[in-house]
């Protein structure tokens, strides 16, 4: 049996002729372009109505089917192994499936192929399984769902995702396989009673926190799988569809966040308080030493994603000045599009290595799932070849997708402000505010990349 | 304390914020330019 080793972001030494700091100035120098750019090309809205051309014609319910039923044979596979697997996560499929597969892997399928997550959603599947087995029976239509509450918006979706977060970069036992199966089942029971009570498509669109997640990531590609078949559309143009419910922007700031913390926390600084904070909650508050440092994570977690969600206010606070009869909380919802973009270019430029490295290990891991000696497709022997991108290789993909997700996030937000004001100049003038949120996060981003690269 | 004690590390990725001290200067004489132009008008 080849052992694989789990780690998050394995990176080794880069051989890079400039300081790194050099690419986040060059970085900002490409924001301030782009921002004068589309100030002079980008007078009037382009991107909406959104203009959408057929690719080529199938019908949707055969591919909710074949989809549907592959995801929920995937997820039936991961928890069986998840329990009946070796419980090492070197060697058994769940946590490598799970943290790889599912969680980067489909935000990178979503960039290139629209919502895929959306076509092979497991729990979706069963319940739409289900609803057409009692409208068969019934022989009329289910009863009418209740009504979503207004308010609920999208929050059940950020707290979804921030405990997943939690999950993944701070529990102890994050990569223990019987205790991701209990996870993934309690999530898909949640799931569906939600759908049950809310309907399907409503509960998918609004509180399902993975089908939000990457239904967001699937708003920016040039494809979109509608009923009738396969469009193309211009990038970033489905962002201008979202509805802007409560919660969007607490989910996007938990999203930024959350990636923002998983590279600081493997960076000096926070290796230097972590310690210092795990002490604290043992000696002060008497915890034991493996609580002490997951409380002490999760205070690096909430920081990081305060952090975000303080830039974006003070971006939102900026862009009032010149549009003060609007409230604070209704400029932040009509922008938060702009962060889509950055959050999958912080997941894109995290995770890279991860897929590249850590994702050949499927080949292994799907031939043997439990971890048990098998070879049932004959690749159990595979390896990873960590030679098949360089650490600098690594470098210029994380630099390329964080300078380019935040143009994108500037595109977005220009857009917005040149359908929303009546003259570009106070558009433009508006931007000036997004332009500063870009670029800290654009040099927030470089340096915990930087600092990780260096631990 | 922590955070004095480890100050190189703080300075040293300091340089990287560079571009947003500009940004952060630039935006700071706009809001007041324009809090002065709504005075006056």
């Amino acid at each position: 049996m080849i052992v694989i080793p789990f780690a998050h972001g394995i990176v080794g030494k880069r051989d890079i002729p400039i300081p790194d700091y050099v690419f986040g100035w060059a970085a900002g120098v490409v924001l301030l372009l782009s921002f004068v750019g589309l100030a002079v090309l980008w007078p009037k809205p382009i991107l909406q109505p959104e203009p959408a051309k057929r690719l080529c014609r199938f019908p949707g319910v055969l591919v909710d089917v074949v989809c549907g039923a592959i995801g929920v044979a995937a997820f039936v596979a991961v928890v069986y192994a998840g329990f009946a697997g070796v419980q090492s996560a070197e060697a058994n499929v769940a946590p490598t499936f799970v943290y790889v597969t599912f969680w980067v892997g489909l935000a990178f399928a979503s960039l290139l192929f629209g919502n895929v997550f959306g076509a092979f959603n497991p729990w979706r599947a069963v319940a739409r399984a289900v609803a057409f087995v009692a409208r068969s029976v019934s022989g009329g239509p289910t009863p009418e769902p209740l009504r979503y509450p207004p308010w609920l918006g999208r929050w059940p979706a950020a707290v979804g995702i921030l405990l997943f977060a939690w999950l993944e970069l701070v529990y102890s036992s994050r990569d223990d396989p019987s205790t991701l199966a209990i996870l993934a089942l309690a999530y898909a029971a949640v799931q569906l009673v939600g759908m049950s009570l809310y309907g399907i498509n409503t509960w998918t669109d609004r509180a399902d926190a993975f089908a939000v997640y990457f239904g967001l990531f699937g708003r920016i590609a040039a494809l979109e799988r509608r009923d009738d078949g396969l469009y193309v559309r211009a990038p970033l143009s489905a962002l201008f569809r979202l509805d802007l419910v409560p919660g969007t922007v607490a989910l996007l700031c938990v999203m930024i966040g959350s990636t923002s913390f998983d590279g600081f926390s493997n960076g000096t600084i926070w290796n230097d308080i972590a310690p210092d904070l795990q002490k604290f909650f043992v000696d002060d508050l008497g915890t034991s030493l493996n609580s002490g440092l997951e409380l002490a994570f999760t205070v690096g977690l909430l920081f990081m994603i305060a952090f975000v969600a303080a830039v974006y206010r003070i971006g939102v606070a900026g862009m009032r000045l010149y549009d003060p009869d609007r409230p604070a909380l209704v400029l932040a919802r009509r922008f938060v599009i702009s962060l889509v973009p950055i959050a999958l270019a912080y997941v894109i430029a995290h995770y890279f290595s991860l897929l590249a490295y850590q994702g050949q290990g499927m080949a292994a891991l799907i031939s043997d799932p439990l971890g048990n000696g098998s070879n049932l497709l004959g690749t159990a022997g595979a390896g990873i070849d960590y030679g098949v991108v360089s650490a600098s290789g690594i470098w210029y993909v994380q630099v390329a997708a964080l300078v380019v997700g935040h143009v994108a996030g500037l595109m977005v937000a220009h857009e917005r402000a040149v359908s929303d004001y009546p003259d570009t100049g106070t558009a433009v003038r508006s931007q000036l505010w997004m332009l500063g949120v870009m670029v800290v996060f654009t040099s927030l981003g470089l340096w915990i990349l930087s600092a990780a690269g260096q631990a | 304390m922590t955070v004095l004690a480890h100050a190189g590390h703080w300075i040293e990725g300091a340089i990287f914020a560079a571009p947003v001290l500009i940004v952060a200067a630039a935006l700071g004489i706009s809001a007041f330019r324009e809090k002065r132009r709504r005075k006056r008008s």
